[in-house]
């Protein structure tokens, strides 16, 4: 009996995360706003969320001048980054992956967590996957991993995202995604460009090295914006496997 | 003999304090600020870009952080030659989000929320404390002996790292 519920539970979840998947792609004439990988404040609608060292805070920001702190969790310790997908906010920290529902988005809810060895760790995702980038030689961020994580979280296994594959980089930092290509900054070593089509069997298609030290990147239409340090570098990605510098 | 000990020890204690008076060590030294001049936030004229720090793109516009003095806005709707068209100054910055006319960022601890119209810059809501975590200055960025701040100075916004004579704090 019990074990027939936990399955009915289940499956609502299932057909609820269906449901609200789909009505993602509306309102295509707004301006798109987007944020980094390594943010730690980010705006869905009319709100917006904030994670400050242990917490996720979520504000009212209908009428700005009357921004109001709705709520405020506690999600762990070390909490460094937020990045949001339709209606699922991911939250990444020292120890692990954090997916929050916010289909309601006055208020948050846990699904699921991936832990992971300590590590400094930027999320960004899409329907079915989050891709996570590990990293050791940060200040303050201990571990000695340097990899790519790929994490399923489509439909219900968004609750326990299983490890799908690793690839091993130096010192990865931001991460930006368009389509099956994903954009890994590795400071001094370069940007690489890896392909995510089979997500059992990610590969590097190529590494950009010029003298720039890439932190993170936003993939904004056909452009991919790169903070590097010291200001911005732009790209042409209208063929996303060949990134084109256009600016500096 | 116990009085030869008892001399020996007030002489021992004597020159125990005698020397840690002249102690010097590497440690940190607060760095003050005004109150009213960090809690200013305007429009300027655009600035190079010294550092740079976290992005975020809204409307073909591209914001970027300069981490501690504010956000450098630029224009990329021709991806090709992006033009600067300003630098909002915000103390302590080094967290952003926007929507329309709005910046959403960090002013040292406190959130605020600017609108940008017109050329100027207006703080429409100010939530105080709200990185107090995270932005938090009350303690040198690591532990050891440090120089206890005067609060007559004004705030602590940061911490210097200098030679101290006998600094008096520590954690």
């Amino acid at each position: 009996m019990k074990k027939s519920l936990y399955f009915l539970i289940l499956c609502a979840f299932g057909a609820a995360i269906f449901v609200s998947c789909n009505k993602g792609d509306s309102a295509p004439n707004n301006p798109v706003g987007a944020g980094g990988s390594t943010a730690r404040m980010t705006l869905v609608g009319n709100y917006l969320y904030v994670v400050n060292n242990a917490e996720l805070q979520t504000y009212d920001v209908t009428n700005p001048s009357q921004a109001l702190l709705l709520s405020s969790q506690n999600v762990g310790w070390n909490i460094e980054t937020i990045f949001p997908y339709r209606d699922k906010l991911f939250i990444g920290s020292q120890t692990g992956m954090f997916v929050f529902d916010n289909s309601n988005p006055k208020k948050p809810v846990l699904q699921g967590q991936a832990q992971h060895f300590r590590a400094c760790d930027p999320v960004v995702a899409d329907d079915d996957y989050a891709y996570v980038t590990l990293r050791s030689t940060n200040n303050g961020c201990g571990g000695t991993l340097n990899q790519l994580n790929i994490y399923n979280i489509a439909g219900v296994k968004v609750m326990t995202p299983s490890l799908v594959s690793t690839l091993v980089m130096p010192e990865p930092h931001g991460i930006g995604n368009k389509g099956n290509t994903l954009y890994v900054c590795m400071g001094e070593v370069g940007l690489n460009v890896v392909d995510v089509a089979d997500k059992t069997k990610p590969k590097v298609i190529k590494t950009i090295d010029d003298d720039e030290n890439y932190i993170d990147v936003i993939p904004y239409e056909d452009v991919l914006i790169a903070y590097v340090q010291g200001g911005i570098v732009l790209f042409d990605i209208s063929n996303p496997v060949n990134p084109v510098k256009v600016s500096t | 003999m116990k009085n030869v000990l008892h001399c020996l020890a007030i002489i021992l204690l004597l020159t125990s304090c005698w020397k840690e008076k002249h102690e010097e060590v590497l440690g940190y030294a607060p760095v003050y600020g005004s109150d009213t001049e960090l809690k200013s936030i305007l429009l300027t004229a655009a600035q190079p870009i010294e550092s740079g720090g976290k992005i975020y793109v809204y409307d073909k516009m591209l914001y970027q952080v300069e981490t501690g003095k504010g956000i450098h806005i630029t224009d990329i709707s021709n991806p090709a030659s992006p033009e600067k068209k300003g630098f909002l100054k915000v103390p302590g910055a080094q967290e952003l989000a926007i929507k329309d006319k709005l910046v959403f960022t960090n002013n040292m601890k406190d959130l605020v929320i600017v609108k940008i119209v017109n050329n100027t810059a207006t703080i429409v809501r100010r939530l105080p404390d709200t990185f107090k975590n995270l932005f938090n200055h009350s303690v040198p960025p690591e532990r050891g002996k440090f120089e206890c701040p005067d609060p007559t100075k004004g705030a602590v916004i940061g911490w210097q790292k200098k030679k101290l004579l006998n600094p008096a704090c520590s954690y």
